[in-house]
């Protein structure tokens, strides 16, 4: 917490930095000596939309602020904010020489970050190779020996780097591969509806083409006009992208809760890689019609006659591979959607709804967290509390443990759920074995532990109860097993159950109390319990979260992703759907007099309909061919991401293909019925 | 067999009525070989078109084997067509991606006709028409006489009671025109009633009637040919 008198907020994002930041990061400074700023004790840097907060219009140059209460630091920068995209960002910066706590001079412990910056032409691999014996110096050769630092290079942090406590949430790779892929399916599906409608329409222009020709433009000179129509329309088209872009930015930030902008101004590769693929995208589509009109010879152009019977077989297989793409995402949403409905039906093993999480900050609300409980009891809409220092989805204590049964000297890794005894009952989750945790037995508040079933098989224990455990880090010596809860999910579904242990601590381990509330007026409630805790501590802001809300956040990153794949989707049915209805009016038109005929001789409209539906419907169904495989190999990849995963049935695929059919039908069956039912006299008139 | 009372069409764009047909009265009866003539845009093509029931009339009545038709859906229409109408056309009309047996196959296909008793049918209709030897080819291989023989084999395959031919001669030189007159004219020796719009004096010789049209009237109709005979 940092106030300034009255004013006071919660602070996520403060941190120790060495006086050399500067040096390494290119951060600009308003006001104040980057040289100088950190160098002395009790000094801080900020940035201006944290000056703001505090100081509002006044300088905060050599302002002082307090933080949590106790120590005072003085303003000695200011730092334009640290844009959204930046490794990490931070409102303030505290110089490292007020660290108290001795930690910044440990060598064995890994409370900061490092940053260095090597000499140009350095191998950082060789600068690898220098740590060890750095490190055995400062911590000696044993526990140097258990340490293996290496670099790595700052920009593939975000995108590739997944270690233990990373500086920010990092974004995946595979994410951003994923998205382009399908980006690059989606021009490709537009580039082909280009080249089919514009081949199609190019047996309309044949008498154009032949009139050119006798007029005696060349092949080439015709080529090229064709192939600048196609060029023309795609940079009109960027015109039109680079406008949507503007309008849908906003709206797409808001869905990915990413903060990204098309700034085409800024120098960036942006506006190249833009131009270029305008130009890749033009000429594609434009090579195939430009090479077939071209190639007309000019009597039998200028007669009307169309050399493009032998195109409709490539129109046919470009149609089928934009519904074998389309057929793919279908597939491969139904099942992300489906996994997601898996998920979210999932017995998590404790009920995550009506909980506020209200945090425990200053020792004052910790130390009096019983007489909380009771206070909060007292209102008749609030039926559980529970005091706990962590809870499932957030962090635990990678803490070993020593147990019956394990070879003398090994340990066992497990997480740690340290809570009160009212825990089990306020989560709804069940005793299978023993008891629960109770105030009942004064034992409990030491040496009594509740352990999960994943913990006693992986302990090869048959009977957990009464089996003895202790956990030396935290001088717990003696302790027994009393009760063994059902597997609940600690950490997301992604990852299997692991094992987990349950105990008590001291009242200073405490950072919230979980309150299972009864469905009633939340906002009134709210007031009552902040109410109650300003009674305990008026120092402390009141803040509160829902715990579904926090714990659903473990699954962010995916529904964020399966909106977009859903929106994607979406425009790749379109696009294809638009080619097809284009190919079957274009087919239509081409066949009027077939049709006329086929009518005159006695054909019903359905036998019309079906004539011209009946070789679309059977390219969807080629398509099916392709679209399978792709897609099994594909929503499998992601699948694997699961420890708890839905086997995708065949159903998934059949619906999909079914689901392609029917919008190629519904699409094709207007257009054909449209050319069914004209009179057959219009299709016969004399040419 | 057909006759209509009063029967109208009119085509109507933006801003132009035409009138085609106008009070049409006339009565055809079962194997008459009827010839309608005029000059061009006296409204004979949509005569045979409405005769044919490709096209229904803006107003009147039209009986074809009793059934009031002008009213008619098009479904019910292609249902009549298909079992009593054969057509020949002025452009023969034969469908370029299909080959000469699969054109003649093509109205037994809508009737569907048993496969064995087809393919009786497509053999003796081409042998008739003396394309047999054809029957592989494309129309496009085949000279303007052969297609429109191909294109009669076609009308003639199902036995219609009636075959209406428009312009059947009109792109053909004088010797094919006379072989397909004389066609015609031996199907209706054998019983079929055959409507024919002509510019030609000499092939509206070989009809029993002949209707003259001018401005979408009735001008006159007279025995003819085969009719004075």
């Amino acid at each position: 917490m940092v106030n300034r008198g009255n004013t006071k907020f919660y602070e996520a994002k403060g941190m120790y930095a060495d006086s050399t930041v500067f040096d390494i990061f290119s951060y600009r400074m308003l006001l104040g000596d980057p040289e100088t700023a950190l160098t002395k004790p009790n000094s801080m840097v900020v940035t201006v939309s944290f000056a703001e907060k505090y100081f509002g219009t006044e300088n905060p140059m050599g302002q002082s602020l307090t933080i949590d209460n106790q120590e005072e630091y003085v303003v000695t920068g200011l730092l334009e904010d640290i844009p959204q995209n930046s490794h990490f960002t931070f409102s303030f910066l505290i110089s490292m020489v007020s660290d108290k706590s001795g930690l910044s001079d440990n060598w064995a412990r890994y409370q900061f970050y490092t940053y260095l910056l090597i000499v140009e032409n350095a191998t950082p691999e060789v600068v690898d190779t220098k740590f060890p014996a750095i490190l055995a110096i400062r911590i000696g050769e044993e526990n140097a020996a258990a340490v293996k630092p290496f670099l790595q290079p700052l920009t593939e942090i975000h995108l590739r780097s997944h270690l233990f406590r990373e500086m920010e949430t990092n974004a995946d790779i595979a994410y951003i591969y994923a998205y382009a892929a399908i980006a690059l399916f989606i021009i490709l599906l537009a580039c082909i509806n280009f080249m089919n409608l514009a081949t199609a329409a190019a047996t309309r222009r044949t008498k154009e083409v032949g009139v050119r020709k006798v007029a005696g433009a060349g092949r080439r000179a015709l080529a090229l006009q064709y192939l600048g129509e196609a060029l023309l329309m795609s940079f009109m088209s960027l015109g039109v992208a680079i406008v949507l872009i503007e309008i849908f930015m906003p709206a797409f930030n808001g869905i990915t809760g990413k903060n990204l902008s098309a700034n085409l101004t800024d120098g960036s590769f942006l506006l190249p890689a833009l131009l270029i693929l305008t130009v890749i995208v033009g000429i594609i589509s434009g090579s195939y019609p430009a090479l077939v009109l071209s190639r007309l010879s000019p009597i039998r152009a200028i007669k009307g006659e169309s050399g493009g019977a032998g195109g409709s077989s490539l129109r046919r297989a470009l149609v089928t591979f934009q519904f074998a793409v389309t057929i793919t995402l279908m597939i491969a949403t139904a099942v992300v959607f489906s996994q997601r409905r898996y998920i979210s039906a999932k017995s998590l093993g404790f009920d995550k709804h009506h909980l506020i999480v209200v945090p425990l900050r200053s020792n004052l609300l910790k130390s009096n967290h019983e007489a909380i409980k009771i206070e909060l009891l007292r209102n008749p809409n609030i039926s559980k509390v529970s005091a706990s220092a962590n809870m499932p989805g957030g962090s635990d204590y990678g803490v070993p443990i020593v147990a019956d049964g394990l070879p003398p000297g090994e340990t066992f890794a497990i997480r740690h759920l340290i809570a009160d005894q009212n825990f089990i009952d306020t989560f709804g989750m069940e005793i299978v074995d023993g008891r629960e945790l109770s105030t009942d037995y004064p034992d409990d508040e030491r040496g009594s532990y509740l352990i999960n079933e994943e913990a006693a098989r992986q302990l090869g224990w048959d009977q957990p109860v009464g089996k003895s455990i202790s956990i030396p880090a935290f001088k717990r010596e003696q302790g027994t097993v009393v009760g063994v809860v059902k597997d609940f999910h600690f950490r997301s579904v992604h990852t299997p159950i692991s094992p987990v242990i349950m105990y008590v601590q001291p009242s200073n381990w405490l950072t919230r109390i979980s309150i299972k509330v009864l469905a009633g007026n939340i906002p009134e409630l709210l007031a009552s319990i902040e109410k109650i805790w300003t009674t305990f501590d008026p120092s402390q802001p009141f803040t509160y979260s829902f715990f579904d809300e926090e714990y659903d956040g473990l699954y962010n990153r995916e529904k964020k992703g399966q909106q977009i794949l859903g929106y994607f989707t979406a425009i790749a049915i379109f696009i294809a759907a638009l080619g097809l209805f284009g190919l079957v009016t274009f087919a239509a038109e081409t066949r009027t007099k077939e049709i006329g005929i086929r009518k005159a001789l006695g054909a019903s409209v359905s036998s019309i309909v079906s004539l011209l539906s009946g070789e679309f419907v059977k390219l969807v169904l080629i398509a099916n061919l392709f679209a399978w495989p792709a897609a099994w190999w594909a929503i499998n990849r992601w699948l694997e991401n699961f420890a708890y995963r839905i086997e995708p049935g065949l159903g998934t695929f059949v619906m999909a293909g079914l689901l392609a059919l029917a919008i190629a039908v519904i699409t094709v069956s207007t257009q054909a019925l449209k050319a069914a039912t004209a009179n057959p006299v219009e299709a016969l008139r004399y040419e | 067999m057909i006759k209509t009372s009063g029967l109208k069409k009119l085509y109507v764009t933006e801003e132009v009525e035409t009138t085609a047909l106008n009070n049409i009265n006339i009565e055809i009866d079962a194997g008459e070989f009827v010839a309608i003539m005029g000059p061009s845009g006296c409204g004979k093509s949509t005569l045979l078109n409405v005769l044919g029931m490709l096209d229904n009339p803006t107003d009147g009545e039209y009986y074809f084997l009793d059934h009031e038709v002008s009213s008619y859906t098009e479904s019910q229409r292609a249902n009549l067509r298909k079992n009593n109408l054969g057509f020949v056309f002025q452009s023969f009309n034969l469908i370029d991606e299909l080959t000469v047996y699969e054109n003649v196959e093509l109205p037994l296909l809508y009737q569907k006709v048993a496969p064995a008793a087809r393919k009786e049918k497509v053999m003796a209709a081409m042998d008739q028409m003396s394309m047999t030897h054809r029957k592989n080819h494309f129309p496009q291989q085949l000279s303007g006489g052969q297609q429109q023989r191909v294109a009669v084999a076609r009308a003639v395959v199902a036995r219609p009671k009636v075959i209406l031919a428009d312009e059947p001669t009109g792109n053909l030189d004088s010797a094919n025109g006379d072989e397909v007159m004389g066609l015609l004219a031996d199907l209706n020796k054998d019983g079929t009633t055959i409507i024919m719009v002509t510019h030609a004096p000499q092939y509206a010789e070989y009809s029993n009637r002949v209707i003259h049209l001018l401005d979408g009237r009735v001008v006159s109709e007279k025995m003819s040919g085969a009719g004075r005979a």
